[in-house]
């Protein structure tokens, strides 16, 4: 990627929280990254850390009770979290797009594929029915289904979990974003599928140059698959960098942690290193570090708000103690 | 089909000799009859027929006491389902399953509930499988006290001990299930199957629902469990990493059938079904780096229509003609590891056994 480019997409200090009856909850909080294009980043986190809402967040995509309290989104230079539902409706489908998660209920069960690509096409240029299905068919046979014609007269339920994300993927293409947030997209396809789609998006992102946020709890699938990584817990990035520096020496005990629960390395049959205990309720989160309840490095100090250090050439960690080299040659 | 049944080995049998469980030539098929319009057109010589699903397809296998089989398979292809059938929550259509020696689910001799308790399963979404109207104490002492294990006057006593043998505190007895997190409701779901002490577990994907620190904890419960209470446990998952950790044994499932099966170590050194081996390349590694993935093409089809002969050829690398034909035998290319793949058949049929 071409490194001194102007970045497409630059969050800064973005928050988000629910007003609910019981309480607020800090969904997202002070989260800032940068993206360029045909770049790829993981963004990791358990299930209830904030990366989808940190997605949604981004695309403008919060309902109330929720609401963006603060921060910058910057797409191209210019601020979206000000604009209006109507300027944002121009953008989102267009230059934004997301993929989400459960294929099933995204497409509309009772619409046909074809009709499906024409929506998004027509909702933001003029084109006649059968243009759409032209374009249609070519998005198709680039995400690899076969007999493209017959598929756009089919109903969502007549195709498979795969040929079903891939037609998600097709139309969140097929406008040509310069953005796409993927809401884990394989978490709920089989493996060999998983590792088709991964395949086609490596080939997507590079030959048209999106950058892409690849939201996902999956670990390994962002450690062959991405470019940069941030790890979120309880709403807060504790960890960012380039995907293989962080994992070959994570800085965040988090990280770490997260990682060695993954079985693999270890001896087959031995115990999991594990991380004591769970999340903390989004309620009622510990002060300072949020992680130190479970953390086997805490210290008094930990009550405080960790501060943001550089661990390294475009590293950061939130931490008052990250690991060094020599600790995690011993935590192997 | 049937010269292919005919020709399927006997499975090696696995280091202990007498096996705990024993699946003989199982087989599970669903049917979906006509409708009435479609009999009638059917018999005009119409091109109609009931619809029949091959959810397992002529399956053996063999788990010795205290030992782990994992099964592995994409979904749909009929893992769940041998689970149910060897948990006798389905019968058989044909085989026989057998327990310590007792055939399940058979008429002639029937089994006592005592018998069947020893069998009992985990399963994957512990929010739809424990009653959200019902106390915690009240799942985990239900089967007990319904089945005379111990009487009701005990029952908290014995709910907490159950409780703190899994990991929890004692004193959440009359919560409700929505009061928990999922790896906590998991624990519930695993203190529930231990509560008639059984000593066969069949875990129905136990850790697929849930997040990678708390899936660590829960395997480490299973592990603990596994070597306290002397269990034997069938694991079914599609997460090949956490196989390999927790397994002796694992056997690989396509569409029905097991195409492979063999100690962990064996398999996972020496893969040596194609769709095996296809499985081993896609699984994503933390360690190794950016990767270029290479998919194996296309989809698991429909179990409506399976293909003819071995049902992984449309998709395999190195298909051969007699793949299309034939359902391949199963040959023994190691100790204790077994495939069914023409690659790997011994060329004289005379051998094959």
């Amino acid at each position: 990627m071409p490194e001194n480019e102007q970045p497409v997409l630059n969050i800064s200090g973005l928050s988000t929280v629910y007003n609910l009856k019981i309480g607020q909850v800090k969904s997202v909080t002070d989260v800032s990254f940068e993206l360029a294009r045909g770049e790829i980043l993981g963004l990791v986190g358990e299930s209830g850390s904030g990366k989808s809402v940190t997605g949604l967040s981004i695309a403008g995509l919060i309902t109330a009770p929720g609401r963006v309290v603060s921060g910058s989104v910057l797409l191209h230079g210019q601020e979206l979290t000000t604009l209006s539902e109507n300027a944002l409706r121009a953008i989102r489908g267009n230059d934004i797009s997301i993929i989400f998660q459960d294929p099933m209920t995204t497409l509309n069960p009772v619409l046909t594929i074809g009709q499906q690509f024409f929506e998004v096409i027509h909702a933001h240029r003029k084109c006649s029915y059968s243009q759409a299905k032209k374009e249609a068919e070519a998005a198709l046979i680039e995400v690899g289904i076969p007999a493209p014609r017959e598929r756009l007269g089919n109903y969502p339920h007549e195709l498979s979990g795969g040929m079903r994300q891939r037609v998600c993927i097709a139309i969140s293409l097929i406008n040509k974003p310069s953005v796409v947030i993927a809401d884990e997209p394989t978490t709920a396809l089989d493996v060999t599928i998983q590792s088709q789609i991964l395949h086609m998006m490596q080939r997507l992102v590079r030959e048209r140059d999106v950058a892409m946020i690849w939201v996902t709890h999956d670990l390994s699938v962002v450690a062959g698959f991405c470019d940069k990584l941030a790890v979120m817990y309880a709403g807060r990035i504790v960890e960012a960098g380039p995907v293989q520096q962080v994992l070959s020496n994570p800085a965040h005990p988090y990280t770490a942690g997260l990682m060695d629960s993954i079985p693999g390395d270890c001896l087959p049959g031995s115990r999991l290193e594990q991380i004591p205990g769970t999340q903390p309720s989004p309620l009622q989160l510990p002060s300072g570090c949020a992680f130190r309840t479970r953390c086997k490095y805490a210290r008094n100090e930990c009550a405080e708000k960790p501060p943001e250090v550089a661990v390294g050439s475009g590293r950061t960690a939130q931490c008052f103690f990250p690991l060094t080299e020599v600790q995690n040659v011993r935590r192997k | 089909m049937s010269d292919a049944s005919e020709m399927t080995a006997e499975l090696p049998v696995s280091p202990q000799d007498s096996p705990f469980v024993d699946v003989r030539h199982a087989s599970r098929r669903f049917e979906r009859r006509m409708s009435p319009v479609a009999a009638f057109l059917a018999r005009l010589g119409l091109d109609y027929a009931d619809e029949i699903v091959h959810a397992v397809d002529d399956v053996s296998l063999r788990i010795g006491k205290g030992s782990v089989l994992g099964l592995v398979g994409e979904s749909g292809c009929g893992k769940s389902t041998l689970g149910r059938l060897i948990a006798s929550l389905l019968p058989v259509s044909d085989g026989e399953v057998r327990i310590d020696g007792h055939r399940m689910a058979s008429k002639a001799e029937p089994l006592s509930r005592r018998e069947l308790l020893r069998t009992q399963m985990v399963f994957q979404n512990p929010m739809a499988s424990l009653n959200p109207r019902q106390k915690i104490v009240d799942i985990l002492t239900e089967g007990p006290i319904y089945h005379g294990l111990i009487k009701r006057r005990d029952k908290n006593e014995f709910a907490a001990a159950l409780l703190l043998e899994v990991g929890l505190p004692p004193d959440i007895l009359s919560r409700l299930p929505h009061q928990f997190s999922g790896g906590q409701r998991q624990r519930i779901g695993i203190a529930r199957a231990l509560s008639v002490s059984p000593d066969f577990l069949i875990c129905d994907e136990p850790v697929a629902a849930l997040d990678v620190s708390i899936q660590a904890q829960i395997i480490n419960l299973l592990l603990d469990l596994k070597e306290k209470r002397a269990l034997t446990i069938l694991f079914i998952s599609h997460d090949l990493g956490v196989v390999r950790h927790l397994c002796d044994q694992v056997a690989v499932m396509y569409l029905g059938r097991i195409v492979e099966m063999a100690p962990t170590e064996a398999l996972f050194s020496n893969p040596v079904h194609p769709y095996t081996k296809a499985l081993f390349e896609e699984i994503p590694r933390i360690r190794g780096g950016h990767r270029e993935y290479r998919p194996i093409k296309g989809e698991i089809p429909s179990p409506l229509s399976p293909p003819p002969g071995c049902h992984f050829h449309p998709r395999c690398p190195r298909a051969i003609a007699s793949c299309s034909l034939l359902a391949p035998p199963q040959s023994v290319v190691g100790d204790g590891h077994s495939v069914s793949c023409w690659l790997n058949a011994p060329a004289d049929p005379t051998q094959r056994n």
